[in-house]
């Protein structure tokens, strides 16, 4: 059964119902033609009040009671909702109760649609309601480095964000505020202009060049050398002259020695950090694979705070340590470090950039201090707060600064508290879209706002803003451009990761943990390539304005060397992510988001496959069809038999099926997840089970990977899974990420008088070959988006 | 929830101090507390763990890993599960059968978020109450430096029905909690910049900058429509509540931040995370000992790991420590013959964790002659809101410490299922010191637990 619970969730975490609806009193029940009392009753009263009504309110659904005023009763709107698609979709009634005829259904059908249609229409123009939200974590970061031009971590000691149920983490509802939250904007502000506006004296600039390793031994029997190949490091100690603050740039002169014949690169990787006895006091500065031969010299920047660095004058280990790596172990050549070059602090001129761009310059600044504190404001608050600023707050702020400018020593200390003002301030930490009380639409610095949230996970840029100001951005052509643009632009990666994250809970990699036993090949360090392996193939269908059919089945996919390895396919070299076309076995086995390993390998149990968790991934992720919650005081499955665990997966789960009270659900949740059990926790293809029985045993089953899915089709394993569901569920996958991406893009969950938007850019979606850019292009364009 | 009135003659800390002079020693003196015979310090902490414990079925010949005691009353006898307690038989009391009678008809996994509050959620459009140990911080907060410490492994507060947070404001809004035990403790104890001079001006213009945005913040607010104005009152309170909390760090500000010692720097591992159960765990039941015993706070919760199977950290604690399946699988092998026995060790281990903190507050002496410890002084219910896995009722739990709060221990001791939890909180409360005449659905006292 469609999962109700669920739905009733969303609204409720929705807070007061957006029953403020001023639609006056709509007639209940029933369309035009038909009663829903002398005609749907009966029908229902046969087939569905028998586990929906005063006995058994299976799935938590009550039909007998429910109202029929889908205007009035959210709760009912949904209900029916769910009853329709439950019927639609041949989900009910199930096989074993009696069936509805064709002409039942048919009436039963007619009047769902009629009514559903109607309220919709009538609730429609109220629709769903985006409230007032602040930054999350990500976006605070983002901004605040867009903001200072300074990529430093800023919102490391905030608490993390609250998720909403749709598993988001952009939801104005999830995202509270709270003091001790507000405490830590109020520190990070003030921390953020200690490292961007410099009072200290210019500092002095350390060169150092190595032409050899300065250091004798390392961790795992490592030796330091100029050769790199497995068991070396190019590794280098600068005992006393290193900066603790600003940029840096290490210059590596090196070359490899390629062979003839095509094969392995060398990737170098260059870490920063103290200490030589274990691994975990260093940081990864940047890595690249070595394509080219001959010397040459490859460049690097970072933020030396970014870095561990160890405290000076205390600890076994002084000195800033950098290391060289060759990491790759597949047979690559040898890489060559003939010298390492480290310069550092960075700046053009003193103090440096990012503290000119908020104190520039100008004679004001020692002549008149108050009149140049008024051009710093002027020039700061409009860019913090992604809007034109009012005079009268202006004048709060210049008046705040001469308060505090009497107590302070320096300009600077003062200005400072000023500017920190400006970034606990709601119009900063919050995208705010006022004068609502009635659906309005943006106005243009909002609209770029939200769209810049949208696609970048951060502020809008100069060109967003200018084209604000010129009065432009509304107009639909220019509209249209700017999102080219920005998905065109880098930046649109952090779109790509948060979306990617919250849509698909990429999260779970992390929380699991590899049985090593069972695995003793799995490097936990792969988990970060196959996390990128998903965000890559969302990336390159949105950069090259694919399909999103590639999500579901695909003739190629996103692999660099290491996760080529893991899937088994020769002949891919170096650590950077490309597609690759699919040939051979490969082609039925792999493609699509559910023969991913980051998929795959999250929803396991770290031992084995986990059909149930796939199974739940696939509807609630990929089909928006999330089945319900195990009810309170659930029935545990009756397994006392102690060779129970002995049976395959398959065996087991049938006691689902037998037990009634956990069939209703699990014959709609299992078969999906056993279609993948050719894949075992890692989500490397698998031609026997190995399945632990408890006790550090083993034993070795079958494949077996053949499932009645609950429309009663049969399929077996990933090849004929994904052509179903390309088949028969395209547009319900379509409709899903649709939703996905709505819900994303405005902040809030959606209801049931969404349904109508949501069909609209289906449709489209779905005409325009489920092209992923355009989609987003659509959704950018709908009145919903564009509205308060 | 009833207050009794306040008393006018209390006096207010800061006219206190200031009149007393800064070199006055923290622990606070009797006339200022709320409650007059309250010369000791009384503290609250509460410990959670999700997914409930290991109830192996009697003809299981397991009962050994069963949680919950052989026989009650005074002559119990530990099983393998709880046995690191044992040495502190007498300053605990195992308690069964309690269980919030509002939250036993909603999902076995929805019942974390009410753990200290005891309402049904589902029936409030999942808007929580304020939470017991909150009730207490608000009565105690100004005899601290903090009001209370709320953490979590997950940290943040989670979201509704999978909460990673115990603790719930005057609102009902959840109060996000800190999971990193760096930033912990340089809360609590780092020089921070209240000591510069620097940091002096820092607070003085803080408490301006703050009137500004509220100021600011309440015409915002004016402009928002209906909806928004209820969610922006979030951050209106937040103002109010950092306002107040600037306003007692003036306060403090001339009292230097607690000593701690290189031992107990050598015992704390501030960069241990949740890959590492073992250090973390026991990191953060090192912070409360320390926050409680310096004096920092009174009020201390602690979520182990929330109930989000799929979303908690702490899902792959058991894994990590070698107990082979994740947590939230362990829990659900309850009743399964080869379940029992890793849920009992799971079971255990915590129970080793718990029992390591209790030993540290009654290892603390709390006044000179040293009739009475830190443990004596503070009242603990640990313990979770599943007996086994989905199941809403018969919580396993321990109430330990508070001897000098008029608790008397050594006993398991069974309630009828009418008994709602809600009457422990209550008498947690008020042998707190907090002069509440109830605490959500309490019908009474429990006055068994007390000598």
């Amino acid at each position: 059964m469609v999962n109700i619970l669920d739905r009733i969730r969303n609204r409720w975490s929705q807070g007061t119902l957006a029953l403020a609806l001023l639609v006056g009193s709509v007639a209940g029940g029933g369309g035009r033609e038909i009663n829903f009392d002398t005609t749907i009753k009966p029908v229902l009263q046969e087939h569905c009040f028998k586990c929906h009504g005063p006995k058994k309110q299976k799935g938590k659904l009550r039909l007998d009671t429910l109202s029929t005023d889908l205007v009035q009763n959210q709760d009912a709107a949904e209900a029916w909702y769910a009853v329709r698609e439950a019927l639609t979709l041949g989900e009910m009634p199930p096989e074993e109760e009696t069936t509805l005829s064709r002409d039942e259904r048919e009436t039963l059908l007619s009047w769902l649609n009629t009514t559903i249609d109607r309220a919709a229409k009538l609730r429609g123009d109220k629709g769903g309601r985006v409230v007032v939200r602040r930054l999350n974590r990500v976006e605070y970061q983002n901004t605040m480095r867009d903001l200072f031009g300074l990529d430093i971590s800023y919102a490391a000691d905030f608490p993390p964000d609250g998720v909403s149920p749709d598993g988001m983490f952009n939801n104005g509802r999830s995202l509270r505020m709270m003091g001790i939250q507000f405490e830590y904007y109020l520190k990070a502000a003030r921390n953020a202009l200690d490292q961007v506006i410099l009072t200290t004296p210019e500092p002095e600039v350390f060169t150092h060049t190595f032409e050899k390793s300065t250091e004798g031994k390392w961790v795992n029997k490592i030796k330091p050398s100029n050769r790199l190949g497995q068991k070396q490091e190019f590794l280098v100690r600068i005992k006393k002259d290193y900066p603790e603050n600003g940029a840096f740039r290490i210059k590596v002169k090196a070359h490899a020695e390629f062979p003839k014949k095509r094969g392995p690169l060398p990737r170098m990787e260059v870490f920063v950090g103290y200490r030589p006895d274990t691994l975990v006091d260093r940081e990864l500065l940047a890595e690249l694979d070595i394509t080219a031969d001959g010397v040459r010299e490859y460049e690097f920047v970072g933020r030396i705070e970014n870095f561990p660095l160890p405290v000076r004058g205390q600890g076994k280990y002084p000195g800033l340590v950098i290391s060289v790596v060759n990491t790759n172990h597949d047979g690559s050549p040898p890489l060559v470090v003939e010298s390492l070059e480290f310069q550092g602090p960075l700046f053009d001129r003193w103090p440096p950039a990012q503290h000119r761009r908020i104190l520039h310059d100008s004679d004001l600044r020692h002549s008149h201090e108050a009149d140049y504190a008024l051009e710093v404001i002027e020039r700061f608050l409009p860019r913090a707060w992604r809007r034109p600023v009012m005079d009268s707050e202006i004048e709060r702020f210049i008046n705040f600064f001469k308060t505090q400018r009497r107590e302070s020593p320096t300009f600077e200390e003062a200005i400072k508290e000023t500017l920190a003002m400006a970034l606990i301030s709601p119009s900063f930490l919050y995208l705010l879209e006022p004068d609502s009380d009635d659906p309005r639409r943006l106005n243009s610095f909002e609209l770029a706002s939200r769209l810049s949230y949208f696609l970048w996970s951060t502020m809008p840029d100069e060109v967003l803003m200018t084209s604000v100001r010129s009065g432009v951005l509304q107009e639909p052509a220019e509209l249209a451009k700017q999102v080219s643009r920005m998905i065109g632009d880098d930046r649109s990666r952090q779109f790509v990761e948060q979306f990617t994250a919250q849509w698909l809970d990429l999260d779970a990699i992390d929380r699991l943990v590899i049985d090593k036993k069972l695995y003793p090949d799995f490097r936990p360090d792969l988990s970060h390539d196959m996390r990128s392996e998903t965000e890559e193939l969302f990336a390159h269908i949105l950069r090259n304005d694919l399909s999103a059919r590639h999500f579901i089945t695909s003739d190629f996919v996103m692999l660099n060397n290491r996760l080529a390895r893991h899937y088994g396919i020769e002949g891919i070299y170096g650590g950077e992510f490309r597609p690759v076309a699919l040939s051979g076995d490969h082609a039925s086995r792999r493609g699509g988001l559910l023969s991913q390993a980051s998929i795959l390998m999250a929803n396991s149990t770290g031992r084995n496959s986990n059909p149930i968790k796939r199974a739940v991934f696939l509807r609630k992720r990929l089909l928006n069809d999330p089945p319900a919650p195990p009810p309170p005081n659930v029935p545990e499955l009756k397994t006392a038999d102690p060779d129970f665990a002995r049976l395959p997966i398959r065996e087991q789960l049938k006691a689902h099926v037998n037990d009634s009270a956990c069939a209703d659900c699990h014959r709609g949740i299992d078969p999906w997840g056993l279609a993948l059990e050719e894949f075992d926790a890692v989500g490397k293809w698998r031609e026997k089970i190995v399945w632990p029985v408890g006790g550090g045993k083993t034993i070795e089953l079958p494949v077996d990977a053949k499932a009645t899915l609950p429309d009663g089709r049969e399929v077996d394993g990933i090849a004929q899974l994904r052509e179903y569901l390309w088949e028969h569920r395209r547009e319900k996958f379509a409709r899903a990420l649709v939703s996905k991406l709505l819900v994303y893009s405005l902040g809030r969950s959606l209801e049931f008088s969404d349904e109508a938007a949501i069909s609209a850019l289906t449709d489209e979606f779905v005409k325009n070959e489920m092209r992923v850019g355009q989609l987003l292009q659509a959704i950018v364009a709908t009145p919903m988006f564009q509205s308060k | 929830m009833n207050m009794e009135s306040k008393k006018p003659w209390r006096l207010n800390r800061r006219t206190f101090l200031r009149g007393a002079g800064a070199a006055l020693a923290l622990p606070a003196l009797e006339c200022m507390g709320r409650i007059a015979p309250a010369a000791e310090p009384r503290r609250l902490a509460a410990i959670y763990f999700p997914f409930g414990v290991s109830m192996p079925p009697a003809d299981s010949g397991k009962t050994e890993w069963s949680w919950f005691p052989k026989d009650e009353g005074a002559g119990f006898e530990f099983t393998k599960a709880l046995q690191p307690l044992e040495p502190l038989r007498d300053d605990l009391t195992i308690l069964g059968g309690l269980s919030h009678p509002d939250v036993r008809q909603i999902d076995g996994h929805d019942s974390a978020d009410t753990f200290l509050t005891g309402c049904n959620l589902l029936k409030r459009k999942l808007h929580n109450v304020h939470s017991m140990d909150q009730i207490a911080a608000d009565h105690l907060a100004e005899q601290t430096r903090f009001a209370s410490l709320v953490m979590s492994t997950d940290g943040g507060v989670g979201e509704p029905t999978r909460s990673s947070t115990l603790s719930y404001n005057r609102h009902g809004r959840p109060i996000p909690a800190l999971n990193q035990p760096r930033q912990i403790f340089e809360r609590l104890f780092g020089v921070g910049d209240d000591t510069t001079e620097l940091g002096r001006r820092r607070l003085r213009s803080g408490s301006n900058m703050l009137d500004l945005v509220l100021e600011d913040a309440r015409r915002v607010r004016g402009r928002l429509g209906r909806e928004d104005q209820d969610k922006f009152d979030e951050y209106l309170d937040s103002i109010r509540d950092v306002e107040k909390r600037v306003e007692r760090s003036q306060a403090w500000v001339d009292l230097p931040k607690p000593e701690i010692t290189d031992q107990d720097r050598e015992r704390l591992k501030l960069e241990s995370d949740s890959e590492v159960p073992e250090d973390y765990i026991g990191t953060m039941y090192e912070l409360i000992y320390l926050a409680f015993r310096t004096d920092s706070t009174r009020v201390a919760t602690y979520q182990i790991a929330s109930m989000g199977d799929a979303t908690t950290l702490a899902g792959k604690f058991p894994q990590l420590l070698g107990m082979g399946k994740n947590l939230h699988s362990l829990c659900h092998d309850w009743n399964k013959p080869q379940g029992i026995e890793p849920l009992g060790k799971w079971d255990q281990f915590l129970a080793r964790k718990f029992a390591g903190f209790l030993q540290k507050m009654r290892d603390t002496p709390a006044n000179a002659e040293g009739t009475t410890n830190l443990l004596d002084q503070t009242s603990i219910i640990y313990g979770s809101s599943n007996s086994t896995t989905h199941t809403n009722r018969n919580y396993p739990l321990v109430l330990a410490g508070g001897k000098a709060m008029g608790f008397k221990h050594g006993h398991y001791r069974r309630f009828a299922e009418s008994v709602p939890l809600s009457n422990l909180h209550l008498t947690m409360l008020r042998q707190a010191g907090i002069p509440v005449k109830s605490f959500a659905d309490s019908n009474s006292m429990l006055s068994e637990l007390l000598g």
